[in-house]
């Protein structure tokens, strides 16, 4: 009796918590891109995504990009490139749909899919930069996109 | 046996829950980087002709020489340097007449004309046989940012010799921009 009461605990509390825990393993990654400022909008590059994933049952999984933090140039140069200048697929980073995606209020969703067990899946959006500033300040400027990959 | 369960159950949750915060979601960054590239460009007006009176050992009246510089730099850059030289001036009928007046005779003054030296006579610009103009000290990020600076100088010709044989002379004032 004491066995099952704890076996039923158990079952109980396995299926309180978040269906992530199912989640083996899953990484995320991708290129770095490098634009000219030479013209606005800048000619789209492609960010290759990767997404590899060891799932134990069929889950969805959705692939997400935001950026928090304009890029900067060097110290003691005012000028930055905001994150709503940097267009994926031709929306701006940082504003998205304006509902939270992958958990991240203001992330773009790039993709939703279902897997099962082992694989990864490449995701190839476009990426450009519009809209920046004509004023920047001749310097070379870095941000970073936040890749989020989650299953559920 | 219940203090058993139960220690069981917390080792099994814990370790579930540590599980599911290493793998899921994945997150990652990746860099992204724009350029901005530098410019800098350098051009002269043309200079009107200069009359050189029979026998005259100077041109009749000095003319301006407008040289416009225009930049956009990075913050590393510290000056930019805007120099001038003259080449020989070959007559129009060289196949006739062997004179020439020589690129020493091109005198500049950078002070309305109260002082005058010879334009090929001192270095800069990373090059000989010119005269600094003008040197640009970059210290704010003013100075570097989308500048068009127009330096104005006189020119005039000097030292002719008197038996020149009368012609049209052409010769080429070359400018630079140079930054460091």
């Amino acid at each position: 009796m004491r066995h099952a009461i704890a076996a039923v605990c158990l079952g109980v509390l396995m299926c309180a918590l978040p269906k992530p825990a199912c989640a083996q393993s899953l990484t995320i990654s991708a290129n770095q891109l490098m634009f000219l400022l030479n013209q606005d909008p800048t000619p789209p590059q492609t960010l290759t995504i990767t997404t590899t994933w060891q799932q134990a049952s069929s889950d969805q999984l959705r692939v997400c990009l935001y950026m928090t933090e304009p890029m900067v140039g060097s110290p003691g140069n005012p000028t930055v490139i905001s994150a709503t200048s940097v267009q994926v697929n031709g929306i701006a980073l940082g504003v998205g749909n304006g509902k939270p995606q992958c958990g991240v209020h203001g992330a773009q969703l790039i993709s939703n899919t279902v897997v099962n067990g082992v694989g990864s899946r490449t995701d190839t959006p476009s990426v450009r930069l519009a809209g920046y500033p004509t004023t920047l300040e001749v310097d070379t400027y870095t941000g970073s996109i936040n890749l989020v990959a989650i299953a559920y | 046996m219940k203090k058993a369960a139960s220690v069981l159950l917390a080792v099994v949750v814990l370790g579930v829950a540590q599980v599911a915060m290493a793998q899921n979601p994945a997150v990652n960054t990746t860099t992204i980087r724009a350029v901005k590239a530098e410019s800098l460009s350098i051009s002269a007006a043309v200079v009107p002709d200069f009359a050189i009176n029979a026998g005259g050992a100077e041109s009749t009246q000095a003319e301006n020489l407008a040289i416009t510089t225009i930049w956009n730099l990075t913050p590393s850059r510290s000056k930019v340097d805007v120099c001038a030289g003259a080449s020989n001036l070959v007559p129009a009928s060289a196949l006739t007449n062997p004179d020439t007046i020589s690129a020493s005779a091109v005198q500049i003054s950078k002070d309305s004309g109260s002082s005058w030296a010879t334009l090929n006579a001192g270095a800069g610009c990373n090059t000989s046989n010119v005269t600094v103009v003008n040197t640009y000290n970059l210290t704010a990020q003013t100075d570097r940012k989308s500048q068009t600076k127009v330096d104005t100088v006189q020119l005039k010709l000097a030292g002719l010799p008197a038996n020149l044989q009368a012609d049209e002379y052409t010769g080429t004032v070359t400018v630079y921009a140079y930054v460091q």
